[in-house]
């Protein structure tokens, strides 16, 4: 069962609500506003390389209870259960954040697809162009001089073309979504554990 | 292989290679063999990190590897020429066909064998090719490796073009792969003028040497028309890329180098099933040669056996998804292809069955004089008797009172009693055992050696050498039970008379081995058959 992505405004007032406490409703709301103007900006840009991939249409929490059903879906268990050897030296934190930057920020742009679903297509592809071709991200992932985690940045590569494939058809697209998230997951809490990102 | 890993491999690979599969050590290795390593990019090395050239050689790859190792470690093999003709991308009709288009090298690959210096015929030819006669490579180096031009390629194209297998053909089907395997054997269109690399038509039959046929076919030429008559060709089958999706690792729940379960598993039991076909093609061919001539190496069952395949619990004897050590772009046919650790696994597999199938003996038609030529021989003074000659292989001139003298082509028990192709100083020879008497009870037998046209050479009486050390006084009575030819000697065995036996009744028994040299015939050493 796949969870359907809320509508913005809601979730944006519900977060800004959160944060506030205390202080002025008008504060509140000018800086809803100027959020909501930088994740715009962002997202018509194209900034694929921005430390702020365009999340702002869900809370935290549920984003992560959307993460949590999605990989339930998948039925591939929990990705954080995954004993994933630690690597042997610093080649492959070195290699990441150089001629392999390309991998991780495939992981950074592509939490768009489970975030905002099916409407995330065309951003994540044109982000993911900005980023390289589909070849130059794989030539990252595979060059990483770790195993297990070029394995799972090259599975994930894969499967992120495999989704994008199916934007068309929202049928396939739910379908696919889950083993993609399961991936997802993997790579980023792989990436965690390197230090690679936060 | 990845680059971190590729020390950690090779090394382990050697360990588990030296426990698993010993190889052994001949005690008679073969005369001066000629070796030409052929086939396609899975013999040429193209998944070693440093191939050279355009046919993507390596001195790593397994049929150099292996012919050194017979020349180095105790095996004894003289290989006194070796040709490398394997070429990446080449297929079973670039043998003997040179490729028109922009082909690595513009000659045939047995042509370019002959002007690396290789002989008419060779001893020993190994070889993989297949792969790309059914248009695997294409499913290896698009279907897993290919990828869009764009990401927004993927959501603009229409559906049944977007998804990643459907860039690049990747869509094959089982059943259609499989068939082409069969093809090879039996094709179902007969004298095509097409060509498989450039028209793609996989159920054809084959260009071969002034011919077309099957793969069983192309093994028949090649034995019959390139190799010595005591050649040998050894067929190399292909991996599985994959290992089973049990074994894989928990982080490749989804995918092996980013090839989905489905996928794999498609491809692995294609890969088999080609391996199988190739193995019947060999036996279809040993079956209508009439011998075992053309032996099969079955690397899928090796990387099977260790789990060596992708994923798999073992070593990886194959790479994932390759890069140029250049660029760092994606070096696609290096991919999905052999490392230095599958080329040495493959290397120690060759090496033995090349030590076990090698034969020690030529065939009687090998050179050296026929029985024809010396069954009328003139000869000197032997057992006492006069120089005469011969008459269908006997001394007519002898009477009942003066004994014996007799050529045996064939020995009592049924062995044969005569080898050709001795080498010595005065070309080929042939070695005959002799019996013979003076009058009374027939004396041990005696070796006699004749060269071209059945001219007498020399011979031994077998006595001269250390028989005391085994507590033997000599050669019993008529007792060479074989003879053979055992690299540039002749092995005899035969029953030997202890001190304490009675002069007719032998007990012991022995191998000795005869080397002709300078009209004498020496025998080199003497060994005792335990338990005789």
């Amino acid at each position: 069962m796949v969870m359907r992505t809320p509508t913005t405004v809601p979730a944006v007032r519900m977060a800004a609500s959160d944060r506030l406490g205390s202080r002025l409703r008008l504060s509140a709301w000018l800086i809803v506003g100027l959020i909501a103007v930088g994740v715009a900006a962002a997202s018509c840009s194209g900034d694929s390389q921005s430390d702020s991939p365009p999340v702002a249409t869900t809370t935290g929490v549920d984003r992560d209870s959307r993460l949590a059903a999605l990989i339930d879906a998948s039925g591939l268990g929990d990705p954080s259960d995954v004993i994933v050897p630690a690597p042997t030296g610093t080649d492959a934190q070195a290699w990441l954040n150089d001629g392999g930057a390309k991998a991780v920020q495939l992981v950074r742009v592509t939490d768009a697809l489970w975030i905002k679903g099916l409407e995330a297509c065309a951003t994540t592809a044109k982000s993911l162009d900005e980023i390289g071709t589909p070849e130059d991200v794989l030539a990252a992932a595979a060059g990483t001089p770790d195993v297990p985690t070029q394995e799972i940045l090259v599975n994930l590569q894969r499967s992120t073309g495999d989704t994008l494939s199916t934007c068309s058809d929202a049928g396939a697209f739910d379908e696919a979504l889950p083993e993609f998230v399961w991936n997802w997951a993997l790579a980023r809490d792989r990436l965690k554990d390197l230090g690679v990102v936060e | 292989m990845r680059p971190t890993r590729l020390v950690v491999v090779l090394v382990v690979a050697c360990g588990v290679l030296v426990g698993a599969a010993p190889v052994r050590a001949q005690q008679s290795p073969p005369a001066e063999v000629s070796w030409q390593s052929a086939g396609d990019s899975y013999s040429s090395g193209e998944g070693v990190a440093k191939n050279k050239g355009p046919c993507a050689q390596s001195e790593d790859a397994y049929g150099p590897v292996a012919a050194q190792t017979l020349v180095d470690d105790d095996h004894g093999w003289k290989i006194t020429n070796r040709t490398f003709t394997a070429c990446t991308g080449h297929l079973v009709e670039d043998y003997f066909h040179a490729r028109g288009d922009s082909a690595p090298n513009t000659s045939s690959l047995w042509a370019w064998g002959r002007e690396q210096g290789g002989p008419e015929r060779v001893d020993v030819i190994s070889l993989s090719f297949g792969g790309n006669d059914i248009g695997f490579a294409d499913v290896i180096s698009d279907c897993l490796i290919g990828v869009a031009d764009s990401w927004t390629d993927y959501i603009t194209l229409p559906p049944a073009l977007a998804t990643a297998g459907s860039f690049t053909g990747c869509d094959i089907s089982e059943a259609d792969l499989n068939q082409r395997a069969d093809d090879l054997l039996d094709p179902p269109n007969r004298n095509c003028a097409t060509n498989r690399r450039t028209d793609k038509v996989y159920n054809c039959d084959i260009a071969l040497d002034g011919r077309r046929g099957t793969i069983t076919d192309f093994y028949w030429d090649l034995v019959t028309n390139r190799l010595t008559d005591r050649g040998r060709l050894y067929v190399v089958g292909y991996p599985r890329i994959f290992a089973d999706t049990d074994q894989w690792p928990a982080w490749s729940a989804v995918a092996c180098a980013g090839v989905k379960r489905g996928d794999t598993q498609k491809l692995g039991r294609s890969a088999e099933h080609l391996n199988n076909k190739l193995q019947e093609a060999v036996r279809r061919a040993n079956d209508a040669l009439g011998e075992e001539r053309v032996v099969f190496i079955d690397r899928f069952a090796s990387y099977r056996d260790g789990q060596h395949e992708l994923c798999g619990r073992g070593v990886d004897w194959l790479n994932g998804i390759a890069l140029s050590r250049g660029d760092g772009t994606i070096r696609h046919l290096t991919s999905f292809h052999p490392n230095e650790a599958g080329h040495a696994a493959t290397a120690v597999q060759l090496v033995d069955r090349a030590n076990t199938t090698f034969p020690r003996t030529p065939t009687a038609t090998s050179s050296g004089p026929t029985w024809d030529e010396i069954k009328n021989a003139s000869i000197p003074e032997a057992c006492t008797h006069p120089p005469t000659t011969l008459v269908d292989g006997r001394d007519v001139t002898l009477s009942e009172y003066q004994g014996y003298f007799e050529l045996n082509r064939s020995l009592e028990n049924g062995n044969t009693g005569l080898v050709a192709g001795v080498p010595s100083d005065a070309g080929p020879l042939t070695a005959v055992v002799v019996s013979c008497n003076a009058g009374g009870v027939g004396w041990p037998n005696q070796v006699m050696f004749f060269s071209e046209g059945g001219r007498y050479y020399g011979s031994t009486d077998l006595y001269d050498a250390d028989w005391e050390q085994f507590g033997f006084f000599g050669p019993g009575r008529g007792g060479v039970t074989s003879i053979s030819l055992e690299g540039p000697e002749v092995e005899v065995r035969t029953s030997a008379e202890r001190d304490s036996d009675t002069s007719c009744c032998p007990t012991g028994a022995a191998v000795l081995r005869l080397r002709p040299s300078g009209g004498a015939i020496k025998i080199t050493s003497i060994t005792e058959v335990p338990g005789d």
